[in-house]
This record gives C-alpha cells, sequence and structure tokens, in this order.
C-alpha cells in the first residue's frame, strides 16, 4: 500500500504542488491527471524517491521509502527514453535486463516482443526505430521485469490502437496479481475500475 | 547477479567500442596538434622535457573532453532514473563506466604513441617507459574527472565546460608528470608508487562522490 | 554543530558580531600603531612590514578553507542546511583573503627577491587555493536552486581539501625559495618578542573582522532564504 501524506515541492523558487494526500492499495490503479506543467512528472519521481520533497511523506507498506525499498519494489518508466542509441535492439534489452539483474531468458524475451512488435528485426540499430517503436521497447519492460509497482509517466502518448489494447490486458493482468499501479496521463485508459487524482 | 553483472560488463564493453569513434577524433587532434607544436619549434633543439610537458597536458585535456561527453551521454535523467532502481549500486556503475573509459583512451595512446613520439622527436628509447607512466597517471585522471563531470553536467548548471574550472585538482598529477619528464633518465621507482597511491586515493573517494553528485545533481 | 538550525546560529552570530567589530577595530588600531612604531629591519628595511598583513592573511585563508571542507563534510552526512550555509558564506573572504596573500607576497617577493612571481611550492599551492575558492564560488552561483549548488560546491570543497595537502606535497619535490616558517614551528618562534606581539595583535585583530564579515554574509543569506521560503508557502 503507497500513503501520500501532505506532500509538498518546490523547484528553484516556484512551488510545484502543495498538500496531496491519496492511499492506493494492491490491485488498484491511481491515474494522475492535469494540466501540462502542474507537476504530475515531478509527483511521480518523488514517489519513487528519485527527489526529496519539501515537506510531507510517502510510504510503501508503512515504511518510508528509501533507494532501497525503491530499488526492489518499483519499476519507473519515464518520458523520455532511455536506450543506448548506438546498440541494436537486442544488445540494449540486453543491458536493460542485466542492469535491473532479471534472469536472462531468450523464449521469455521473443515471447514478450512478439507481444509488443508483432514482426522485428531485433538486429536493429535503436536510432532506426519510429518515436512509437522506441516507446514500445520502454515498455517491454514491464513484461520482462518483475517488481510489484509500476510507475510510469504518460505511456500511451504515440502507441497505435493495437498496442493500447495490449497495454491495457497487461495493466488488468497486474491488477489481478495485486500489483499497483500509478500512471501520470492525459488520455483516459479503458479500464473498468479506478482511481484518478486531478493536480490543479 | 554475479552472471548480470559479468553480462554488464561486456555490454559496456560492446558500448565503449561504438564510442572509441570520438576517441578517435580525440587522438587525431592530439597528434594534429603535436605536429604543429613540433612545427613551431622546428630549428631550436627544445628540451625533450618540454615535448612530454605538452603531450601530458594533451592527454590531460582529451581524457577531460572524453570523460565529459561519455557522462553527458550516458548519465542522462531517464538512464540514471533505471540506474536508481537498480540492484546494483549507482557506484559500482560508475566504477564500470570509467574503467571502460579508461581501456579505451589507454588503448588507443599505446596504438599511438609510436607516432606521436616520432612527430615529437623523442627517442623511441623511452616509449615503454612513457606509456606505463602515462598508464598509471591516466586511471587517477578519469576517476578525478568523473568526479568533475559529474558535478558540472547537471541539467541545472547554467554555464557549459565548467569542469575547467575544477583544473586545479588535477595539479598534483600534472605536477608529478612534469617531475617524471625530469627524471626520466633515473631511477623511476617511487614515482609508479606515488601513482598507485593516488590512485588508491581516488578509488576511495571518486565513485562514491561521483555518484552522490549525479544522484543529487542530475535528476 | 549539525543540530542548530540556519536560523539560531545567525541570530547569535549577528548579535555576537556588534563586540566583535568593536574589538577588531581596536586590534587594528593598536596594530597600526605598532607597526609604525617598530623599528626597521636591518637587511629589509621599511618592505618587511608588509608581513603583519601577509602572514595574518595566510593563515586565515587556510584556516577557512579547512573549516569549509569539514563543514561540506559534515553538510553530506548530516544534511545539515547550517554547515552548507557555513561553507556558502566563507568562500568569498576566503578567496579575497587568499588575493590579498598573493598581492602583498608578490609586492613583498619584488622588493627583496627582485621577481614579482616565481614558481615555487608555497607561491603555487597558494595560487591553486585561490582557484579552488573561485571554482566554489562560480560553481555555486552556477545552479538555479540553492540546494543543488550546495551540493555540487561542498563535493568540489571536499576534492579540494584532501587535494591541498597532496598538491603541497607533490610541489615541495621542487627546491623552495620561500622562506620557512617562523612562529609555527618546532621549538619556538625565531622572531623576537615584539615582532611576534605585533603579528598576533594584527593577526587577532583581522581574525575578529573575519569573522565580523562571516556573520553578515551568514545573515544575510539565512534572512533571504526565509523571505523566499515564506512567499513560497503562502502564495
Amino acid at each position: 500500500m503507497i500513503e501520500v501524506n501532505n506532500l509538498s515541492f518546490a523547484r528553484g523558487n516556484t512551488l510545484i504542488y502543495k498538500n496531496i494526500n491519496f492511499k492506493i492499495r494492491p490491485g488498484e490503479l491511481l491515474l494522475i491527471q492535469g494540466a501540462n506543467g502542474v507537476g504530475k512528472t515531478t509527483l511521480l519521481s518523488n514517489i519513487v524517491n528519485f527527489i526529496d520533497p519539501l515537506e510531507g511523506s510517502i510510504t510503501y507498506n508503512n515504511l518510508v521509502i528509501d533507494n532501497h525499498i525503491a530499488s526492489q519494489s518499483f519499476l519507473y518508466i519515464g518520458e523520455t527514453n532511455f536506450a543506448h542509441d548506438s546498440l541494436t535492439l537486442n544488445q540494449n534489452i540486453e543491458y536493460w535486463l542485466s542492469i535491473h539483474n532479471v534472469k536472462f531468458n531468450n523464449s521469455i524475451k521473443n515471447k514478450s516482443v512478439s507481444y509488443f512488435f508483432q514482426e522485428l528485426n531485433l538486429d536493429k540499430k535503436f536510432y532506426q526505430l519510429s518515436f512509437g517503436q522506441k516507446k514500445k521497447l520502454q515498455l517491454l519492460l514491464l513484461m520482462l521485469v518483475n517488481k510489484p509497482v509500476w510507475i510510469l509517466d504518460d505511456p500511451l502518448s504515440g502507441l497505435d490502437d493495437r498496442t493500447i489494447i495490449n497495454l491495457n490486458t497487461l495493466f488488468e493482468k497486474k491488477l489481478e496479481n495485486k500489483g499497483i499501479i500509478i500512471l501520470a496521463s492525459h488520455q483516459n485508459i479503458n479500464l473498468n475500475n479506478y482511481k484518478t487524482l486531478q493536480l490543479k | 547477479m554475479i552472471k548480470n553483472f559479468l553480462k554488464l560488463i561486456s555490454s559496456e564493453f560492446q558500448l565503449m567500442i561504438k564510442g572509441s569513434v570520438f576517441s578517435f577524433v580525440l587522438y587525431c587532434l592530439l597528434i594534429i596538434s603535436c605536429a604543429i607544436f613540433a612545427l613551431s619549434l622546428k630549428d631550436e633543439s627544445m628540451e625533450i622535457n618540454t615535448r612530454l610537458s605538452f603531450l601530458y597536458i594533451m592527454i590531460f585535456f582529451i581524457s577531460l573532453f572524453k570523460v565529459e561527453k561519455i557522462y553527458d551521454q550516458d548519465f542522462d535523467e531517464a538512464k540514471l532514473h533505471q540506474y536508481l532502481l537498480s540492484p546494483f549500486s549507482l557506484e559500482i556503475i560508475v566504477f564500470v563506466k570509467n574503467m571502460m573509459i579508461y581501456l579505451n583512451l589507454i588503448i588507443f595512446f599505446f596504438i599511438f604513441s609510436p607516432l606521436i613520439l616520432i612527430i615529437l622527436n623523442i627517442d623511441l628509447t623511452y616509449l615503454l617507459k612513457i606509456n606505463s607512466l602515462l598508464a598509471l597517471s591516466l586511471l587517477s585522471i578519469i576517476f578525478i574527472a568523473s568526479m568533475t563531470a559529474s558535478i558540472t553536467i547537471s541539467k541545472n548548471n547554467r554555464l557549459s565546460l565548467t569542469s575547467i574550472l575544477t583544473l586545479p585538482l588535477f595539479v598534483p598529477i600534472l605536477i608529478f608528470s612534469m617531475a617524471i619528464t625530469d627524471l626520466i633518465d633515473f631511477n623511476t621507482g617511487k614515482m609508479y608508487l606515488f601513482f598507485v597511491a593516488y590512485f588508491l586515493l581516488n578509488l576511495a573517494f571518486s565513485p562514491l562522490l561521483t555518484s552522490f553528485a549525479l544522484k543529487k545533481l542530475s535528476v | 554543530m549539525f543540530a542548530i538550525t540556519p536560523n539560531a546560529l545567525s541570530n547569535f552570530m549577528i548579535s555576537l558580531s556588534r563586540y566583535v567589530i568593536l574589538l577588531s577595530l581596536v586590534l587594528i588600531s593598536v596594530s597600526i600603531f605598532l607597526i609604525i612604531f617598530l623599528e626597521n629591519d636591518y637587511y629589509q628595511g621599511i618592505s618587511f612590514k608588509i608581513m603583519f598583513i601577509h602572514v595574518p592573511t595566510a593563515w586565515l585563508s587556510l584556516a577557512i578553507f579547512l573549516v569549509m571542507g569539514i563543514s561540506s563534510i559534515i553538510g553530506l552526512i548530516f544534511k545539515s542546511p547550517t554547515a552548507f550555509t557555513v561553507a556558502r558564506s566563507l568562500s568569498p573572504i576566503g578567496l579575497i583573503m587568499s588575493i590579498i596573500v598573493l598581492v602583498t607576497g608578490s609586492i613583498w617577493g619584488n622588493l627583496t627577491w627582485g621577481a614579482y612571481w616565481v614558481w615555487d611550492a608555497r607561491l603555487t599551492s597558494m595560487l591553486i587555493l585561490a582557484f579552488i575558492y573561485l571554482g566554489h564560488i562560480l560553481l555555486l552561483y552556477s545552479f538555479e536552486h540553492f540546494q543543488k549548488a550546495d551540493f555540487a560546491a561542498s563535493i568540489l570543497a571536499i576534492i579540494g581539501l584532501v587535494n591541498l595537502p597532496i598538491v603541497k606535497f607533490s610541489v615541495d619535490w621542487w627546491t623552495t625559495l620561500h622562506q620557512e616558517s617562523s612562529v609555527l614551528r618546532m621549538g619556538g618562534p625565531s622572531m623576537t618578542n615584539d615582532y611576534l606581539i605585533t603579528l598576533l595583535v594584527s593577526f587577532f585583530g583581522i581574525l575578529m573582522l573575519t569573522i565580523f564579515w562571516f556573520s553578515n554574509i551568514f545573515y544575510i543569506i539565512v534572512e533571504k532564504r526565509k523571505m523566499e521560503r515564506s512567499i513560497l508557502l503562502n502564495d
């Protein structure tokens, strides 16, 4: 369970948000919405403990989130792409899986690749991909890395309809397995049951 | 974990190989500037110290640029987010990265050093000595350069190339390298010892401070 | 030190500063009086009197760097804003002290050695110290966000603290022209008593001036932060 109490944050001399409270139980999805510049991304990186809040506390299972807890249980996918430009797709996947300390298994990898990409040459260089394909490469980590909490920053932008449907099924499965998903997005998602947080 | 660490090292090695085009360009710059330097003192018989000092200063600038470029590329915000959530601590990743930069630069230097020595009119009998001293001092240079790169590449930083401000921190190495050129004909065992000791000091401090600075400044 | 809030320290320093400036004015005027009436040196003539500025500022510029480095370490370990603010307000003072040392030293050197500058151990390490102070200040002001600036600058201060003895040791490799220490050395001072007293009086005068200056800079920084924060939270 993630609990956020009375959170406020300032960057430089400008206050981004203050007095944010919410609670997410296992098996729930929180959609953070709001106009540009209200601090959706900042709130997410506050939760993952990339930056320290000005005031307030964030806890996961009643423990204050520190680097150790964050690295054990959170998977963060940001807006910008993290892949190395000069490596091929296959090398990129291997690199980030070894960074996340995932036991490498070719059959699982091929299955998840074919789930997102219908047919794709894995020996392509990363820069040869289109924007949506790059985005999909990021989302591949959702299937390959096993962490209880997903924190996603605008995962739906630039994806085609088919991939959005696939992503929704992934979300449903995750919630069935008592995972927690926090996502910031401008779009609505096709799920029956989710919480929203409107930032002002 | 160990298997993945080995895999990480091999991936970093591939990445290093891909990035060696930049090092090649930097070494071409080195060779051109050495040629211009040698040309400018064509007739005068400059002492070997001066030539070697020039070489050292150029190598030092090259490694500064290389480290800054690699840190700028490989520790941008998105990658750093993933590194921070990885079970490997950032210190280890920084260490691996530094060693890869070192390997890249030193291999290129080994390849180019005969050519550079010929251009600078330095006797080739010094080749082994110069190479081994540079191999030792470059370790410390890269570890210090990683610290200065990490405090200055941050996106919040208003100035560019601020790592020039931290030049005084490299002074011990430069002074010792100059001193070597004085002592090149004598026994240099003491020098090797100093470089090893200085490297160990940097090894203790540098990855800690570098990763701390990356965490606090670049995210 | 790390339990004290910046606010408490700034109030304490500012209440103290009134007495400190008084004491410093008294000490400095006494030392000027003493310097004027001191006999000229047999060898150096009147030029040696520059020593009474040169030596105290040299001691202070080293001491300030030591305090800055230690408070940076404390700040990084205990995440104490007080320690960071101490380091931040000390570095401009240190820079000016080291510039005074270099300028007075080179004037003195020109009068006695016949050269403004030689690449000697003491001179080089003092120059590097001045550069590190300069880097510290520039790094502090190259960030928008003061906390990030504090972190970056304190890392620089720590590296500088580790490196400075090494710089000193490495430049000692060369033979040195600068005279040996004559006050802080084994077996007691080697100067006569009237010189020593004058030196100590002027040292304490400049020290008090430094403390006064430091407490004012510290106060200004803390007040500015307080104002910004109150504007932030009541927006």
